[in-house]
């Protein structure tokens, strides 16, 4: 069954509509902050967002997900306007193809977890997670802000991104692993000791998905029993 | 092997996005792996301290002025309904607070009050603003959005699915409203300061050496327990003794 749409009929319902955009001003903003890095300019993201939001508003169908459809406007218009493309590219690339250094990411991984009070990594999350997120790649960091910092599904992320569900997972698992590098490059700057031994390289082509489909897990597992 | 099949799996678990078959094999795994379960827990604390920058930035107010005059802007008609609309608005908050004075007179809320005004936020079924399957991410998301501590009151433990939460009102307080499903049902546990509530002459049930206020309203039910300064109510269509059990089953 179709969902009711808002029409234009409804004065009333218009004005609740308008409203229930405001609510999620500061989320949109919070967002728009990591992605376009400087308040100018995260500014005239979200008014960007909301003239959209309200031009286009008699297209949003009551009972979906409001906050959602809102970011699925930002999202574009941050794609089609606000990035930097060709110098993204070469960056995003770039960054793929280094390497991650997983044995040492584990060991940092271990010793967090045996003292997560103690370690400096705690201080490192509180003083640097906020610049390593705005260093992230663009395409990355879109879906991190997106899952992380606004807890959304990857199916909406999806949808709002406009790619595969395995593409979202992919640059998930890679723009948290690239934080997580960034991290232990603030480790070592401050002092901890955090050798790179073993370095290993993880260059995956862009797209796919490092954490493999859930069809690929089930076919691994059928095999083993 | 098992470890990097399993492995692939942490961003999903921590993330909710596995089918229940595999959460519970991931798990497993992690519970007799040290370096997985390392790994889990630095990712996870990592979405938390992230969803926490999100929750301490604030549009500033300018920006919010400007956003709040744009659809003013756009069209007289509103201009018109705004000027006739502020007076009637200021009018009905003046017999509002007349009738909160009468009310008042032993000082509190009625719990039957509370009552229809959680029945009637659950029964309208607004757009959630966060959404599932992760309670404590929704939780933390309330933080600096109502003006008291918002917990994951663990209600998936008794078989209730996170849907999601929006911020809400009961009475004259700020609410956070979330929302699960259990056995297909639509749930609304709304929390929010207890402060104003009188359950003089309400119905009371103990479960578990806890005292749970119910009532009902329009087909819904409604259990209320309270918790140092806040009160927990559950509202469904479920029958009263399931409510009591998810509200009995509770982590608060």
């Amino acid at each position: 069954m179709a969902r009711p749409k808002m029409g234009k009929q409804n004065r009333k319902a218009r004005e609740e509509f308008e409203l229930a955009c405001v609510e999620h001003l500061d989320d949109l903003y919070a967002a728009a902050m990591r992605l376009s890095r400087n308040p100018a300019s995260a500014e005239e993201l979200v008014q960007d967002t909301f003239v959209r939001a309200l031009r286009f508003g008699d297209s949003f169908e009551w009972g979906t997900n409001l906050k959602a459809w809102l970011f699925r406007i930002l999202t574009n218009t941050f794609i089609n306007e606000y990035r930097h493309k060709v110098h993204e590219r070469r960056y995003l690339e770039r960054a793929a193809a280094e390497p991650l250094y997983d044995e040492v990411l584990d060991r940092e991984a271990r010793a967090y977890a045996s003292n997560p009070e103690a370690h400096a990594f705690t201080a490192f999350f509180r003083k640097e997670l906020e610049r390593a997120l705005d260093d992230l790649p663009e395409d990355f960091r879109l879906v991190v802000v997106l899952a992380d910092l606004q807890g959304f599904a990857y199916k909406e992320i999806a949808q709002m991104v406009g790619c595969p569900i395995g593409t979202v997972m992919s640059r998930l698992h890679r723009g948290r692993r690239l934080l997580q590098r960034e991290l232990v490059d603030w480790a070592v700057a401050a002092g901890i000791d955090v050798k790179r031994a073993g370095a290993e390289t993880e260059a995956e082509p862009e797209g796919v998905a490092t954490t493999a489909d859930l069809e690929e897990f089930r076919r691994n597992r059928a095999g083993r029993t | 092997m098992i470890c990097e099949a399993n492995r692939k799996y942490v961003d999903a678990f921590v993330d909710g996005e596995l089918e229940a078959g595999l959460m519970l094999e991931v798990e497993a795994h992690l519970e007799g792996c040290g370096s997985c379960a390392a790994l889990e827990k630095l990712r996870r604390d990592t979405r938390r301290e992230i969803a926490d920058i999100g929750a301490r930035t604030r549009a500033p107010e300018h920006l919010r002025q400007r956003i709040r005059s744009l659809p003013s802007r756009r069209r007289r008609l509103r201009l018109f309904a705004a000027a006739t609309a502020v007076p009637l608005a200021a009018a009905a908050a003046l017999l509002l607070v007349f009738a909160w004075g009468a009310g008042r007179g032993n000082g509190d809320e009625r719990l039957a009050e509370v009552v229809d005004d959680v029945v009637q936020r659950h029964a309208r079924e607004l757009p959630l603003e966060v959404r599932g399957p992760d309670p404590a991410l929704a939780a933390s998301w309330f933080r600096g959005k109502v003006d008291f501590p918002v917990r994951d009151p663990g209600l998936r433990l008794t078989g209730a699915s996170f849907e999601g939460a929006r911020v809400s009102n009961v009475r004259s307080s700020q609410a956070a409203q979330m929302v699960y499903t259990v056995d297909g049902h639509r749930v609304s546990l709304m929390i929010f300061p207890a402060g104003r509530v009188s359950v003089d002459g309400a119905r009371v049930v103990s479960s578990g050496g806890q005292d749970v206020f119910v009532g009902r309203r329009n087909g819904f039910n409604v259990a209320v327990v309270f918790d140092g300064d806040l009160a927990y109510a559950v509202s469904s269509d479920l029958p009263v003794p399931r409510l009591i059990s998810l509200i009995g089953g509770m982590s608060i």
